[in-house]
């Protein structure tokens, strides 16, 4: 049997996605969808809570086997209240598993968690440690390119190309990413009508209201950096941090949330990108 | 006992057709020419297993397609010719320890009539012999400005549209005959023409 527990949170996407119509082919609409962070409210971040319910309990165990990392990471605070929380949360769990999970998700309440996280995960980066619990990405999308298909029975196939990256967009020391998505959302509602035609598939979508939501799951597939060759030129050599996302190359990922319609003027998706564990 | 002889079916000749000695009938069509320059600031992902990964973007006011001897229609067949802007397009690259890059390119041409036509394809180019190392090596780069190093390779396109005056592209399989320049072991330019097989 297949459970939730299975499925490891990494991090978050927002983004928006103007549409093009391309082509209408006998197979379906041909729709370019471009993604982008550019707007404040998009980006790539991290749930707090739901990161250190998925990685807590690794984060501890390698803090509690690194003092030094732990005291390096208090050191970067001067507040008292916020290395007496860093104290809690390298505090090692005890207890059943699902208790401890209550814990987790109690600590990342806390004030000010998601900063004690992202200073972690800077000092990570910049030592070049390897640490083997996952600390998160949190960046923009550098190019997101969609080649849609819309079928004539109301169903969107996704074919997708986005670069990641774990800086600001005019960042040239940022670590790129690539990520490949794929997958099928049907927009019709369970039960509800279904369009008979391609050309009433294309007016129906349309015709969606920019505030409806849709779930969407996608299979996502990450190409990240590895260790360079010593004697490759400096284009190719190791940008700061990069092994920290080296993870992602090795496993396989899905993407799951919500999707605001795909009218010709544009739209949202809501994303949370996680590891499937076999 | 039996030998493989008399294990072989009686009928075995009348199974197989009479063997063609002529090759079935093709041409190919010249549709269209498009040069691509491309954007010097490479997405360069890194080292990957076995390879080098990198995107490249072509430079969206400078890569045009037209008909190299300037015909308004396909010569032979009368529909429109294309000429327009390669409004979008990228090479998702990989750089193979052997010598061999594996691309996959998406694009899009914005005809003059402002018409949208989208091609994909993936493309083949052997780097020759110690390529890879001196393609991502700091010493030794391929090309100079004065004389850039030119490398030949085929892809085989496919394009869809909805526009009515191009629709006879939805149905050919295309093969594209291309030149790539590099210089300072960087692609700059890369220019094909594209033939329909019919």
């Amino acid at each position: 049997m297949v459970t939730a527990a299975t499925l490891r949170y990494m991090f978050s996407i927002k983004a928006g996605f103007p549409t093009r119509w391309v082509a209408k082919t006998p197979a379906g609409f041909r729709i370019d969808a471009e993604f982008h962070t550019t707007q404040p409210e998009y980006g790539i971040s991290v749930a707090p809570e739901e990161y250190w319910n998925a990685w807590g309990g690794s984060v501890k165990v390698w803090l509690t086997a690194s003092p030094q990392c732990l005291r390096d990471w208090k050191a970067r605070f001067t507040d008292i209240v916020q290395q007496r929380a860093i104290d809690n949360l390298a505090t090692p769990l005890s207890g059943v598993p699902a208790a401890d999970r209550a814990q987790l998700a109690q600590e990342a309440q806390g004030a000010g968690f998601g900063a004690l996280l992202r200073e972690l995960r800077k000092y990570v980066r910049e030592k070049e440690l390897d640490c083997p619990a996952w600390l998160g990405l949190e960046g923009r999308i550098v190019s997101g390119v969609d080649w849609a298909l819309l079928r004539a029975d109301g169903v969107i196939e996704f074919d997708g190309q986005w670069v990641l990256t774990d800086g600001e967009l005019d960042d040239k020391s940022a670590v790129l990413i690539n990520a490949r998505t794929s997958g099928s959302v049907d927009l019709c509602k369970e039960g509800g009508p279904r369009p008979l035609t391609l050309d009433h598939a294309g007016a129906m979508v349309r015709a969606i209201d920019a505030n409806a939501e849709t779930g969407i799951a996608l299979a996502v597939k990450f190409e990240a950096p590895q260790e360079p060759e010593p004697w490759a030129s400096k284009k190719y050599t190791r940008r700061k941090g990069q092994l920290t996302y080296v993870r992602l190359s090795r496993g396989q990922f899905v993407a799951i949330g919500k999707l605001n319609a795909f009218g010709k003027s544009g739209a949202k998706v809501d994303l949370g990108v996680y590891q499937v564990k076999g | 006992m039996a030998g493989p002889a008399a294990r072989k079916p009686a009928n075995i000749v009348e199974q197989h057709p009479a063997r063609r000695s002529t090759f079935v009938d093709r041409t190919l069509l010249y549709l269209f020419s498009y040069d691509v320059e491309v954007e010097r600031d490479a997405q360069t992902v890194g080292f990957f297993p076995g390879g080098v990964r990198f995107n490249m973007l072509a430079h969206r006011n400078k890569s045009r397609a037209y008909n190299v001897m300037r015909d308004r229609t396909v010569a032979g067949v009368g529909v429109p010719a294309i000429s327009g802007e390669l409004d979008w397009g990228t090479d998702w690259s990989y750089w193979r320890e052997d010598d061999i890059e594996f691309s996959h390119v998406r694009m899009t041409i914005t005809t003059d009539e402002g018409d949208t036509i989208y091609g994909s394809y993936p493309a083949v180019v052997y780097l020759g012999l110690g390529g890879f190392r001196r393609l991502v090596s700091e010493k030794d780069k391929i090309g100079t400005e004065d004389k850039p190093v030119v490398a030949r390779f085929v892809t085989t396109p496919r394009f869809q549209t909805s526009s009515a005056p191009y629709l006879w592209l939805n149905d050919l399989q295309c093969v594209g005959f291309g030149r790539l320049q590099l210089i300072r072991s960087e692609f700059r330019r890369i220019s094909y023409d594209v033939y329909g097989l019919t």
